[in-house]
């Protein structure tokens, strides 16, 4: 085999490869231009071939942009250079997870509601009505305790004292904690 | 039109935020058909003005080839990249990189497209077809290396050797980019010799180059391009 016939094999493979991957896409739902672009480039494309796609939207539930843009300020914060000393982010990561699914219970809670009837405001639904906006406020607070620890990240990059951090990101995770705890007390005590 | 012209805006001006916003599988996917095209466009306009040189059929033949000479290295070398970073200790994701790359070819094209003028202006001096050889050389690495820098600094921070990844995969991408170059020649043709689409493959970049360097100062050391060697060899006459 020649050194010209050799190059048109191998040129020839890649095409065909981009081709079939170009095929695939186009019937993963893909749109036109990607499925075009794959036969000129379908190794960078493989990893759209192999991602499922989504089945349906996360629940999310109505603070979650605000738990967001709060965390994500936050963890902004740990992330600069200036602050190395602080190892908490992690901590806050779990803390912002055990928010976001609080909120999706109060977004289920909602649903539950959207059905009841709004003049009952004693018996099972006033209770949840009750404890959905406890739980709303709730996590509204450990936003704002969230945005304070901020600045006390700040401080502690002067001061050096990390103690007043950690115990602080305690508190809140316990106070998280505590409010699926309440959260699942209230479902049990609607759905009994 | 205004989609290409703000991803263009981005390429040049904020290439690592546009690299984060697009380093899933689904921005890949966004991304990969207006890169690819800004990058064709650009690299086309260059090989026009470069076989310009030549003219005729030459022109086409160099932009045709040309967007080829900046997709193949990245496509052939992007997987030892991956997997030089990841022997550094660098974690680095497919999705990443591929959009890293589609970004530095987008913001080559763009800049080969902005080289193109000035290597027209210099080719209406009728310069030498050696001296002529090199300067297109020395355009391609210009408008190369912002795009092979910006691939680099999107990759993540971290990993103790991730200065030896750096400089392997500039080494490796620089390599492959030359030597393509040499496998797609001609670009300037040679204006006493018939005009082809490919030269027969024979020696390497490395050893072209130095020969064309001494013919642009008027030395003929009568290379010899069939023999081994990476510099090949030549006897004066």
């Amino acid at each position: 085999m020649t050194g010209t016939t050799s190059s048109l094999v191998v040129i020839g493979a890649y095409l065909v490869a981009g081709i079939v991957v170009a095929a695939l896409l186009a019937r993963q739902g893909q749109a036109p231009g990607t499925a075009l672009a794959a036969v000129v480039v379908w190794p960078f494309l493989l990893p759209t071939l192999a991602a499922r796609p989504a089945t349906s939207p996360p629940r999310q539930g109505p603070c979650a942009g605000r738990i967001d843009r709060v965390f994500d300020a936050l963890l902004q914060t740990l992330e600069d250079p200036a602050s190395d000393e602080v190892p908490w982010a992690s901590q806050a990561l779990a803390l912002r997870d055990a928010l976001h699914l609080a909120d999706a219970r109060i977004a289920f809670v909602d649903r539950v509601l959207a059905d009841a009837d709004p003049q009952d405001e004693g018996g099972t639904a006033g209770s949840l009505r009750a404890a959905r906006a406890h739980a709303a406020e709730e996590i509204e607070s450990v936003l704002v305790a969230v945005s304070q620890l901020r600045l006390q990240v700040g401080l502690l990059a002067l001061a050096g004292d990390a103690l007043p951090v950690a115990a602080q990101l305690d508190a809140l995770m316990g106070r998280a904690t505590a409010l699926l705890e309440v959260s699942e007390a209230s479902y049990e005590q609607a759905s009994a | 039109m205004s989609q290409l012209l703000t991803l263009v805006t981005r390429v040049l001006r904020e290439p690592r935020d546009l690299i984060a916003d697009s380093d899933t599988a689904e921005g890949v996917a966004r991304l990969a058909l207006p890169t690819l095209l800004v990058a064709a466009v650009g690299a086309a306009l260059l090989g026009a003005v470069c076989g310009s040189y030549r003219g005729g059929i030459q022109i086409a033949f160099a932009a045709v080839k040309m967007p080829a000479l900046f997709l193949v290295p990245l496509l052939v070398a992007l997987p030892a990249v991956h997997a030089l970073y990841a022997a550094c200790g660098v974690r680095v994701t497919w999705s990443r990189l591929s959009a890293a790359a589609l970004v530095g070819v987008a913001r080559t094209g763009v800049l080969a497209a902005a080289m193109s003028p000035v290597l027209w202006l210099y080719y209406s001096v009728h310069p030498g077809y050696h001296r002529s050889v090199l300067v297109f050389a020395l355009a391609v690495v210009l408008v190369g290396l912002p795009g092979l820098v910006t691939l680099v600094r999107a990759l993540p921070a971290g990993g103790a050797l991730r200065l030896a990844a750096t400089l392997g995969s500039i080494l490796i991408i620089g390599t492959s980019m030359a030597q393509s170059g040499w496998l797609l020649r001609p670009f300037v043709a040679r204006p006493t010799v018939e005009v082809a689409f490919l030269r027969p493959v024979e020696e390497d970049i490395v050893s072209a180059l130095v020969y064309t360097n001494l013919s642009a100062v008027d030395h003929y050391p009568g290379w010899d391009a069939r023999s081994d060697g990476a510099i090949g060899n030549w006897s004066e006459e």
